[in-house]
Formats: structure tokens, C-alpha cells, sequence
């Protein structure tokens, strides 16, 4: 016994060299999350914890996905990992994903940046509809390769989804008739929720490429990737803070349009509000503490849009002359009248589908540095207008 | 002789379905109707009686042949032209049971009041009129869903009696009432005859009844053909036994 | 007999004036009476304000003058107009359950700017619904078309159906045909243009400029008037067609001129304030039972007035201010009002009918 020692020792410290190195691989990554608050990760030995708690009207949807790597020189075994979490064999909400996904259907198009982003478009094996995507690269790959378009909600196609396994469902979290979890459930799809939409912080909603980067084996670069971004962010904030410090004045803002006697507009909380306060302007709805949308009565957001320099439309086409041609009481708002009418489809295609809304929540410095161009032009002046565009 | 107020020559009545398919209830038929006279309209049920009362007052259009109403053809009359020529009693009972009987009585001076619909005193004085030629003064300020079948029926006359008619068909006037309520129709009938001058024209199954005011009777039998005859013509009371298959030894008022 | 209608003639005048003032004056902002009387009475140019007082006035100024008054004015005459189609689809059809949505018009208009919201311009993109230029002059115009589409097509039926139910049956089956599609529709849309399109279904009174009005306004006074000259007509209707016919009545020519009135007015009222309900149907029952008569020489005045105080009402509950956003419309219209339809019927004895 006693000879034996030494040479047990060595392989115990060999192999927890070997553990090490394989810890600092591509997937084992020490991933961490700061901004987004819908998904976090834990590591553990040999397998990563992706939890995910989405906030979905009032209530809280938690999932939680144990991604295992594919072919690690020391992939545990499903038995054994479920020992270690004390699951039985009828484990609650806990899916196995084995990374990196090979095939993967990602149902909303904002899936789709981060995937051209880390380089992993071929895993795409089938969307929702082409007409829903702006970039022409994904466009014109989906058409060259014959991936299949199988629809969401209540029109998705479970059949063609089936004839792609084995493959991975990515979706959004939906109630009613638009939820196709159970339908894939049924078929025995595996689905991972994605709730990148639901986070109200911009870089929050832009740290989910981290999400997929875990996924797709591509953590590291989702990390160098995100982190230059925040950086970006975080410079340009800074920025504007000074510029403000040193006295220079937030414009007001107002956003969206009135629409049958109602005006829908942000709540003081959310996504579009953070970024007019990060690009110093004054929303006229700042101190509003809900992070959903709020319908307000039209008089009431009338009276204080009077005011605002800057309207961020969001609606859709038009022109000035045609908004004025619809309701004559928009020609009152002093920002109409200053000219001062933005709309964000600048990069919308014939089909309607905005960049904005697919590209965007990836690149949130560009629409912050797109809103700093338009609140404070001296800060930027060489930057030109990405995602927006002024109302002719 | 009497002017006649109606006169048919040779007229085929019916319905007439989309373009094409027409359903003839009776062919050729001519028949003259005379000022102040009762005309009993009889015939076994489905033979077309409706159907004729309805195409003389111009509810239904008429296949072929002419119709005169007094001198002018039925189908150069306007609606309103025609509605101060013929009112109609209708079957079955009417739904209007919010209505007081005094505004139903006055819907029949449609043809005669202004565009506003208001009635003159002149109106307004035909109204109480018609309520005391057929006695029911009582009525006139009771809503018709607080009125008996036989009130209601009376009621129905005074209106169609409201439009100063020059005639009057009715359709089975008496078919939901009870004895003593279809005897003083009747006599109603006959009386508003004798003063007005209206000539009357009613359809019904109460033989002994129509036979007893009829000055005239209009037989109709299963093939649509019409009969002309008097109630106490004894020839005639066998083509009556005859068309509605009644024994030779039944007795009745037919004899 | 006469006295008492007069009077209640009288108290109805003054209610509806009353509520068009309050309508104006309560709204989501909180503006002062008297601030209120300033704007209405004293024409802009003879007041000395200045800076912020300036811009502060001249905001409520608007929304007095640009908003709650053109709010306040399309409710009377929407009120109005739909009561009054109610009535003449009643007196017409003679059923009590027929309202302006009964010929299946209302679900011609709902189709037409479905079409609209959830289809026009390609796929949806993103969260906010990419709606096209001119939206709301498009859904107008959808509407409208909708609307007339299937008033050309009743009207053509209804010159060949004998039976005025047989009519109404088909109208109702317009309505399904026509509500299907519209599901259909939904079936297949993002859920953000869904939405949009249920926002529309709500309802409202707000949504109208005064450019809008001068549309509405002749289009109702036109249908009202001739409503007038109906009157008779529709008080000899109340016996049946057939009655009707005998006493002179130009029955087909009046039935056109019917179904038009009552499909122009629920056309365009629901072009301009989305599909209202309730209103139409129960507003003549409840004009019956007050004045406790179907002479239309009295029903007639009688429910365009309670129409447009109903709708009046409907609209300051839907706009009391503390509520973060405003009702839906059609909710609050059928919560204020079943109750007092089913208390006017109780009230008049059950089993009484009035058509």
C-alpha cells in the first residue's frame, strides 16, 4: 500500500491539471453576467447551469437548461449530473442541451444578429418566415441553402420541425395561442426560451449574445464581443454625463403617436427610456416607474408633448406633410414645427421588417450614439444616423 | 245597376318565384264587385281565396289579365291612390301590443294625413267615428295587448274602416273568435254596408254566417275556378254541398 | 297626456345638455371651470398672458377646444346616429334583438379595416407594429368601403326576398361570414397587429379631428332628416308590410330608404369611433319605455336625444381621470346600460312587447 501513494497522488494532480485546462476551454467558460437580469450561469464541474427567470406579466417563468459539452475529454454522464442536482428521473423544468448545438431553429429574428455575429449562422436550420428577415446575407443563405420556413404561434408547422430533428427550438415565451411549447413538447422537441426582449436595460438585452454564445460554443468570443460593446456604451455615456455636468441642456422627448383616442408611450422604466436618459435627454415620462408601456389618455400626452423638442415617432412610415394630413393637431407639437420628428426606419426593408428591431437590441452603442447625434450634435459630429432618420 | 267598384276580367293570380317558375292558384277569373253589396267568399281551404283577396287589393300582383278598381287599372294606381279605394281586415292577430287602440285606428288615416303624420281635427273626428260605428267606444284608450281576440278584431275593422274606403275585403275575419263575437262581426259587417255604401267582400268558413249577410257569394273550388251565385238560390246550394263534399242528407242553412 | 310628454321632452333636452358640458368639462387633465369659461367665451387674440403662463394656456386651450370639444361632439353624434339606425332596423325588421349591426354592416366595416391593420404592408417586423403612412385616413377608408360593400350586396338581395326576416337572415349571415374571416385573419397575424386591431375594437369617441367631423356631421344630420320624413311611414310599419302596403305605404321603396339610412349611419359612425355597440339596440327600448309609446312621431326625437345622452355618459365614465388610461368603450357602454334596459323593460310589465 504504501508504494502505491505517491503515484495516486500524481494522478490525482494530473488529473486535476487536465480538469483545469479543460475548465479554461471554449466550454467551460467563466461566463458572467452584469447586465441582464433574465438569464444567469453557474459553472459547475463538467456541466453549466443556464437558468433562466423571465418576468411575463406579473408572474415569474423559470427554466433551467443543463448544458453539457458535446465531446469533452471529461463529459460526466446525464445519470450522474442528475445524482449531483438530486433529480429524479421526472426532473422539473431542467432540459440537458448538449453544446455546441448543432442544429438549431431560432423562431423570432432579434435570435438571429448574435448568430451572424459569432460566425454560427450554419446552424440555422429552418426560421419562421423569410419575410420577416432584414439582413440580406441571412436572406440570401436561407434562400440558397433551402432552409425551411416553419412558421410560429398558431401557423407553426410541427411536422417540418420533426422532420429536422434532431433539432433545438429557440423561442420566445408567449401565453395563449402563440405558445408552441407544448406543441413541440408534444413532438418531443426541445425548446429553449429566449427572453432577450423582456430586459428593459439596453446592454442588458445586448449581453444575451453571451446567451448564445454558451450555446453555440462560442462563449469566449460572445464575451470579447459584448465587452467591447458595454465599453462603446459605457464611453459614450460618460460623455454625455459630462457634457451635462458642464451645463448643457437635455432636450425633451416624446415618443410613439396617438392612435384611436389613445397614446401609447414607454413607460419610465424601459428599454427606450434608459437609452433617451443615457443619451441625455429628458424623457417626459422619466418618472414613471412601470418598465411596460403605458396607455394614457391622448389629451393628456398631448399637453406634454407640446413641449418636448424631440419626437421619436416609432410608427411606421410617413412624412411630416402626411402626419399633418391625418391629424392637424401634430402640427401644434413644437418639435414638428422645429422639424425635429425622428422615425427609426431608416433600415426598414419593402417588407416591413426594421434593423431596429433585429439588429439593434445587439448594438445598442449605435443607437446611443444615433440619439446623442440627435439630443447633443456637438458631442458627435461626425457620427451619421444609423437606425434613425429625420421626418421629412 | 249599381257601379262596379272592383272589376276582374279574366285574371290569373299566383306567386311568381325568381325568373322563372310561376305557381298559378287560379286561371281566368272575372268577377264584378258592386257599391253597398256583401259579398261572401267561400271555398274549401287552400283553394285560393287568400290568394284572390290579396291580388283585388293589390298585395300581390296578378299574372295576367286586367284589373279595375272603380275606373283606372289596379297596376297604374299609386299605393296611396289605392289605399283610399280598399282597406283589408287580415287573418291571424296583429303584434302591435304596445300600441293603444286609438293610434292603431288612427294608422288608417295614412292615406289621407299630411307628410308629418299629425292628425287633423277632421282625423281626429273619423277616428271616434269608426269606434262608435263598431261599438267599441269602451276601447279606444286600452292598449291592444289589454284587448280580447274579438275587441281586437274589432278593432282592426274600425282602422280599416279609418281609411274611408270605398271597399273592404277581409280575410276570415271571425276565424279566431268565439259564436257571439263572430255573429256581431258579421252583423257589423253588414251594417257598415247598408250605411256607408262600402261594398264588402269577406272570406270565411262560418257558412250558415256568411250566407245569413251575403247579398252575393263567391264560390271557390279546388282547381281555383270561381262561382257565382245567391245564397238562396237552391242550385247553387248544390254546387256548394258539391265542391265541399257535404251529403245531400246533412242538414244546414244549404238547403 | 300631452303635458307630460312635453316635460319629459324638456328634463331629456337639458340632461343631454348638461352631460355635453360635463363631458367637456371632466377629461384625463384636470383643468379649472373657470379656465374652461376663459377658453370658450374670449377669442385668443384679445388676452395679455405671457411666458410660461402663455404656453401653459395655450396647451389647455388646445386640448379644450382640439380635443375634448370634438370628443364631446362626435359622442352626441354618434350617439345619435347609431340610436337611430337602432330604431329603424327594429321598426323594419320588427324584432326587438335588431340593432345597426344587424345586417351584417358593422361586420363589413370590421372586415374592411382588419384587411387593414393586420395585412397591409407586408410582414410584421419587431414589437411595434410597422403600420404604413396615412394609417388612420386608410382604416377610415376601409371601413367605410367594408360597410358600403355589404349594403350594395343587401340592398340588391332585398329588391329580390319577398320576406323583410328572410332578409334579416341573410344580413346575419353576412355578419358570420364576414366575422370569420376576420378571425381568420387574427389567426394568422403577429400578435403586435393584433393589438392594434383590438384596440380598435374597443372602441372610442376620441379619435376624431374636427376635419373628421365635418365629414360626420352632414352625413348624420342627412340620415336624421330623413328619418323625419319616415316617420310616418315607420309608424304604419308597425302593423307589418303587408298592413303597411294596404294603408298606402310604398313598401319596397321604403325599405331601401331604410336599410341606406340605417347602413349610412352605422358606417360611419363605426368608421370614425370603431365598432360601437349596445347603444343601437338598446337605446330605441329604452325611448319606447320612457315615453311608454311606438308612435315614431315621439320615438323618433325621443331616441335621438337618449342616444346621444347615452354615449355622452359613456364617454365621461371612460375618461375619469385617475384610471391610468381610459376604458374601453364598448365595456363601459353595455355596464352602464344593461342595467337601465333591463330596468325600463321590468318597469313596463314583463311580457309586454314593443315591436
Amino acid at each position: 500500500m504504501k508504494s502505491h501513494l505517491p503515484s495516486i497522488w500524481i494522478k490525482t494532480i494530473g488529473i486535476s491539471l487536465l480538469l483545469l485546462w479543460a475548465g479554461s476551454g471554449q466550454y467551460l467558460s467563466a461566463l458572467s453576467v452584469q447586465y441582464a437580469e433574465g438569464f444567469s450561469i453557474e459553472e459547475r464541474r463538467g456541466y453549466t447551469l443556464l437558468h433562466i427567470h423571465l418576468p411575463v406579466s406579473g408572474r415569474e417563468v423559470s427554466s433551467t437548461y443543463v448544458v453539457v459539452p458535446r465531446d469533452s475529454e471529461k463529459s460526466i454522464s446525464e445519470k450522474q449530473i442528475r445524482e449531483t442536482l438530486s433529480l429524479d428521473s421526472t426532473g422539473p423544468k431542467v432540459q440537458f442541451i448538449k453544446t455546441p448545438v448543432k442544429k438549431l431553429i431560432p423562431l423570432s429574428t432579434t435570435f438571429l444578429p448574435p448568430l451572424e455575429l459569432l460566425d454560427v449562422e450554419h446552424v440555422v436550420s429552418g426560421i419562421d418566415k423569410l419575410d420577416l428577415i432584414y439582413s440580406e446575407k441571412l436572406r440570401t443563405t436561407v434562400v440558397e441553402q433551402n432552409i425551411p420556413q416553419v412558421g410560429n404561434g398558431p401557423s407553426l408547422d410541427v411536422e417540418k420541425v420533426v422532420h429536422l430533428k434532431p433539432v433545438v427550438v429557440m423561442a420566445n415565451y408567449t401565453q395563449g395561442e402563440w405558445n408552441v411549447i407544448p406543441k413541440l413538447k408534444k413532438a418531443s422537441i426541445p425548446v429553449i426560451l429566449n427572453g432577450d426582449y423582456l430586459e428593459s436595460d439596453p446592454l442588458g438585452r445586448a449581453e444575451w449574445i453571451k446567451f448564445i454564445g454558451l450555446l453555440c460554443g462560442r462563449a469566449a468570443e460572445a464575451e470579447k464581443q459584448f465587452n467591447d460593446i458595454a465599453e462603446d456604451y459605457t464611453y459614450l455615456k460618460e460623455k454625455v454625463a459630462s457634457a451635462l455636468s458642464r451645463d448643457a441642456v437635455p432636450p425633451k422627448v416624446v415618443m410613439n403617436r396617438p392612435m384611436n383616442g389613445r397614446w401609447v408611450v414607454p413607460g419610465g422604466k424601459g428599454y427606450m427610456a434608459q437609452f433617451i436618459k443615457d443619451a441625455g435627454g429628458e424623457y417626459l415620462w422619466a418618472q414613471d416607474s412601470h418598465s411596460r408601456s403605458l396607455v394614457l389618455d391622448v389629451e393628456e400626452v398631448f399637453l406634454k408633448a407640446l413641449r418636448a423638442d424631440f419626437w421619436l415617432h416609432q410608427y411606421g412610415r410617413t412624412s411630416l406633410e402626411d402626419l399633418a394630413g391625418e391629424d392637424q393637431r401634430l402640427g401644434k407639437l413644437k418639435a414638428f414645427q422645429e422639424g425635429n420628428v425622428v422615425n427609426n426606419d431608416a433600415r426598414m426593408n419593402e417588407a416591413g421588417s426594421n434593423d431596429f428591431y433585429e439588429s439593434g437590441p445587439y448594438r445598442p452603442d449605435v443607437i446611443l450614439a444615433d440619439l446623442i447625434s440627435l439630443f447633443h450634435p456637438s458631442l458627435l459630429p461626425a457620427h451619421s444616423l444609423y437606425y434613425y432618420r429625420y421626418l421629412q | 245597376m249599381d257601379t262596379s267598384v272592383i272589376k276582374a276580367l279574366c285574371i290569373d293570380t299566383g306567386y311568381r318565384h325568381g325568373f322563372r317558375s310561376t305557381k298559378r292558384i287560379s286561371e281566368c277569373l272575372s268577377a264584378n264587385l258592386f257599391t253597398g253589396e256583401v259579398v261572401g267568399l267561400i271555398g274549401p281551404n287552400g283553394c285560393g281565396k287568400s290568394t284572390l283577396l290579396r291580388s283585388l287589393c293589390g298585395l300581390q300582383p296578378i299574372l295576367k289579365g286586367a284589373l279595375y278598381v272603380g275606373e283606372k287599372e289596379i297596376a297604374h294606381m299609386s299605393p296611396i291612390q289605392l289605399a283610399r279605394k280598399i282597406s283589408v281586415v287580415l287573418t291571424g292577430r296583429v303584434h302591435a301590443g304596445h300600441l293603444k287602440a286609438e293610434t292603431l285606428v288612427s294608422l288608417g288615416r295614412y292615406p289621407h294625413t299630411k307628410l308629418s303624420g299629425g292628425l287633423s281635427s277632421r282625423d281626429r273626428e273619423v277616428v271616434d267615428r269608426v269606434f262608435s260605428a263598431v261599438g267599441a267606444e269602451a276601447l279606444q284608450y286600452r292598449t291592444v295587448d289589454e284587448l280580447s281576440d274579438g275587441e281586437l278584431q274589432k278593432v282592426m275593422v274600425a282602422r280599416a274602416l279609418a281609411q274611408e274606403p270605398r271597399i273592404m275585403l277581409l280575410d276570415e275575419p271571425t276565424a279566431f273568435l268565439d259564436v257571439t263575437r263572430k255573429v256581431e262581426l258579421m252583423e257589423l259587417l253588414r251594417n257598415i254596408s247598408r250605411t256607408q255604401g262600402t261594398a264588402v267582400v269577406v272570406s270565411s268558413h262560418d257558412l250558415d254566417l256568411l250566407m245569413r249577410i251575403s247579398d252575393r257569394l263567391w264560390l271557390m273550388d279546388e282547381k281555383g275556378a270561381l262561382h257565382k251565385g245567391e245564397p238562396r238560390d237552391a242550385e247553387f246550394a248544390r254546387l256548394i254541398r258539391s265542391v265541399f263534399h257535404i251529403p245531400a242528407h246533412y242538414s244546414s242553412s244549404i238547403s | 297626456m300631452r303635458r307630460a310628454v312635453v316635460v319629459r321632452f324638456a328634463l331629456l333636452l337639458l340632461v343631454t345638455l348638461f352631460l355635453f358640458a360635463l363631458d367637456v368639462f371632466k377629461g384625463s387633465v384636470a383643468i379649472p371651470l373657470d379656465r374652461i369659461f376663459e377658453i370658450l367665451t374670449v377669442p385668443l387674440e384679445g388676452l395679455q398672458k405671457s411666458g410660461e403662463l402663455a404656453t401653459a394656456y395655450s396647451g389647455e386651450r388646445d386640448i379644450i377646444l382640439l380635443f375634448r370639444l370634438p370628443r364631446a361632439v362626435t359622442s352626441l353624434l354618434a350617439g345619435m346616429g347609431l340610436a337611430l339606425s337602432g330604431l329603424f332596423m327594429q321598426t323594419l325588421f320588427r324584432n326587438p334583438l335588431a340593432g345597426p349591426s344587424v345586417l351584417g354592416i358593422n361586420a363589413g366595416a370590421n372586415l374592411g379595416v382588419a384587411l387593414v391593420i393586420l395585412i397591409w404592408g407586408g410582414a410584421a417586423g419587431g414589437f411595434v407594429a410597422a403600420l404604413p403612412f396615412g394609417m388612420k385616413a386608410l382604416v377610415t377608408a376601409a371601413s367605410v368601403l367594408g360597410a358600403g360593400g355589404v349594403l350594395v350586396v343587401i340592398l340588391l338581395v332585398s329588391r329580390f326576398i319577398g320576406s323583410v326576416t328572410l332578409l334579416l337572415l341573410v344580413g346575419l349571415m353576412f355578419g358570420y361570414l364576414a366575422n370569420s374571416l376576420v378571425t381568420l385573419l387574427i389567426h394568422f397575424s403577429a400578435a403586435s397587429r393584433v393589438q392594434s386591431y383590438l384596440q380598435w375594437t374597443f372602441g372610442t369617441f376620441g379619435a376624431t379631428t374636427w376635419d373628421d367631423i365635418h365629414i360626420m356631421l352632414p352625413v348624420v344630420l342627412a340620415a336624421v332628416v330623413l328619418g323625419m320624413f319616415l316617420i310616418k311611414s315607420l309608424n304604419a310599419l308597425l302593423l307589418g308590410e303587408e298592413y303597411a302596403r294596404s294603408m298606402g305605404v310604398a313598401v319596397m321603396r321604403i325599405r331601401m330608404t331604410v336599410i341606406t339610412a340605417g347602413a349610412l349611419l352605422a358606417g360611419v359612425v363605426t368608421a370614425f369611433c370603431g365598432p360601437v355597440t349596445f347603444v343601437g339596440v338598446a337605446v330605441p327600448h329604452i325611448a319606447r319605455g320612457v315615453f311608454r309609446t311606438a308612435d315614431h312621431r315621439i320615438v323618433v326625437p325621443a331616441t335621438l336625444l337618449l342616444g346621444g345622452a347615452i354615449a355622452l355618459i359613456a364617454d365621461i365614465v371612460s375618461h375619469l381621470p385617475g384610471q391610468g388610461g381610459i376604458l374601453p368603450l364598448n365595456s363601459v357602454t353595455a355596464l352602464l346600460g344593461v342595467p337601465v334596459v333591463v330596468w325600463v323593460l321590468m318597469r313596463n310589465r314583463a311580457g309586454r312587447s314593443y315591436i
